[in-house]
């Protein structure tokens, strides 16, 4: 019998609006499918952030798309570390 | 009514531009970058939309190096106020608009930079850029820092060569920081081939846009210091402004239907493209021109450039009362010193200032004959008046 993998949400925390437009632009060019959203102060300690939401079965493949589109990333999140 | 004040503002704006800023206003004006919920963010997706089209259109590397102001004023202020450092000299160019000479003037005035003026020799009709060139090097100081300079010339058609410019800067190590305020939208600008570092433009002029649109492109890389300080929309825990563009310039809240206007504005000017846009702009402007050249008692100030704006007056009369004579006849142009006291200086108008007529898209050629007989009506009028016996 397969195994059914579970669904989760990663995120990769930008910081502004902007960055985390052009965070979501980059992945939808690589057809991965993300979504930006406010993240709260607990997250980023400066107060609050944007960032993009993914599945976290593409996860390595968004760390690989951010980093060669140049897009600075304070941190990825996985639900139990920054 | 005639409308032929396009170097002011454009006018009429196309139909499609009124339409999105009052879909913006009922629909989705939310506050772009502050909050998550679904109106800010359409709006944030809008304002993104507009950055990622105009820093492609004007080749920029990426988005976020474009930031929007509410005019080019600003965006000079900024790129000139924010880039300079106590002890840079400066060069400007002989034909710049009050937005550039004043934040320059006052600077030197302070105490923080010194400044020169070179000579952009518009008044002659075989100047080449290798000529300005060998002027700015004469010019140059081991502490210039900056060169700044207007694409065209907002009271004559006279327009610089940025290319040249932007690799003498580069060789030279300079800053180049141009003025786009009479270009952008008709004549071609790319700030990665012309080595621009910093480009201010308006957008309610060429790019068809609302007025409180304007923006800045930063070259990559560069940090300026800000104009103004506040909200920003993320890390409100931090007293700083933040580091990244845009948002380390643009606090406060955007001006979102300026802005969604202006992005509906440039897709109008790809749709009907620049050059044909320029093209249509100097064919009514050289039609214009012939017809005063051969009026007597009109002059024309360097009618051997060709472009968007054409600069007249009736020998005998203060620019003034023209353009209120040709507002009553029902055209509307600007008369007097146009904020570019150096550039009237550098063409010689006289006191009372000159005439400008700058005609836009939605001009025809049977606008620009009217317009040249009610001129003409004026030069008769006041030669009869100048001759007649008391």
């Amino acid at each position: 019998m397969p195994e059914i993998q579970k669904h989760y949400e990663c995120l990769a925390i930008i910081g502004s609006m902007t960055q985390a437009m052009r965070a979501q632009r980059a992945l939808a060019n690589a057809a991965v499918r993300a979504e930006v959203i406010k993240v709260d102060s607990a997250l980023t300690g400066k107060g609050c952030a944007y960032a993009v939401s993914y599945s976290c079965l593409q996860a390595d493949h968004v760390k690989m798309i951010l980093k060669d589109a140049g897009i600075r990333v304070r941190g990825y999140y996985d639900g139990d570390s920054v | 009514m005639i409308y032929l004040d396009n170097a002011a503002t454009g006018f009429p704006k196309p139909q499609s531009v009124t339409e999105e800023m009052v879909r913006c206003m009922r629909q989705y004006c939310g506050n772009p970058g502050r909050g998550s919920h679904r109106l800010a963010m359409e709006a944030a997706e809008r304002i993104f939309e507009c950055r990622v089209s105009l820093a492609s259109f004007f080749g920029a590397e990426n988005p976020e190096n474009v930031i929007f102001t509410p005019n080019a004023t600003t965006a000079l202020n900024l790129a000139i106020k924010g880039l300079l450092k106590d002890g840079d000299h400066v060069l400007i160019s002989d034909m710049e608009h009050n937005a550039v000479l004043r934040p320059i003037h006052r600077l030197a005035k302070e105490g923080r930079i010194t400044y020169d003026v070179f000579s952009s020799m518009a008044t002659r009709s075989d100047a080449t850029a290798e000529q300005i060139c060998a002027e700015l090097e004469r010019l140059l100081k081991p502490h210039t820092r900056m060169l700044v300079c207007s694409h065209a010339s907002n009271i004559c058609s006279y327009h610089a060569p940025l290319r040249e410019l932007g690799a003498f800067c580069k060789r030279r190590g300079l800053l180049f920081v141009v003025d786009a305020a009479q270009s952008a939208g008709h004549l071609p600008i790319n700030v990665r081939e012309m080595q621009i570092d910093a480009l201010c433009a308006p957008g309610h002029k060429g790019l068809m846009g609302p007025q409180g649109s304007g923006f800045l492109i930063l070259g990559e890389g560069l940090v300026a210091d800000t104009l103004t300080e506040g909200g920003s929309g993320y890390h409100s825990l931090e007293a700083d402004m933040p580091t990244e563009a845009p948002e380390r310039y643009e606090a406060g809240t955007l001006a979102t239907p300026a802005i969604v206007g202006l992005l509906t504005g440039l897709e109008e000017v790809k749709r009907l493209g620049p050059s044909s846009i320029l093209r249509h702009i100097e064919a009514l402007n050289l039609r214009l021109q012939n017809q005063l050249l051969g009026m007597s008692g009109v002059t024309v100030y360097t009618p051997h450039h060709v472009g968007s704006v054409l600069l007249f007056n009736i020998d005998g009369m203060a620019a003034d009362p023209v353009g209120t004579e040709l507002d009553r006849m029902g055209f509307c142009v600007r008369a007097g010193f146009h904020c570019a006291a150096l550039g009237h200086t550098t063409l010689g108008t006289p006191s009372g200032g000159a005439v400008r007529v700058s005609p836009g898209i939605f001009n025809t050629r049977s606008q620009i004959d009217a317009f040249a007989n009610a001129v003409e009506m004026i030069a008769k009028k006041n030669k009869r008046l100048k001759t007649s016996p008391i």
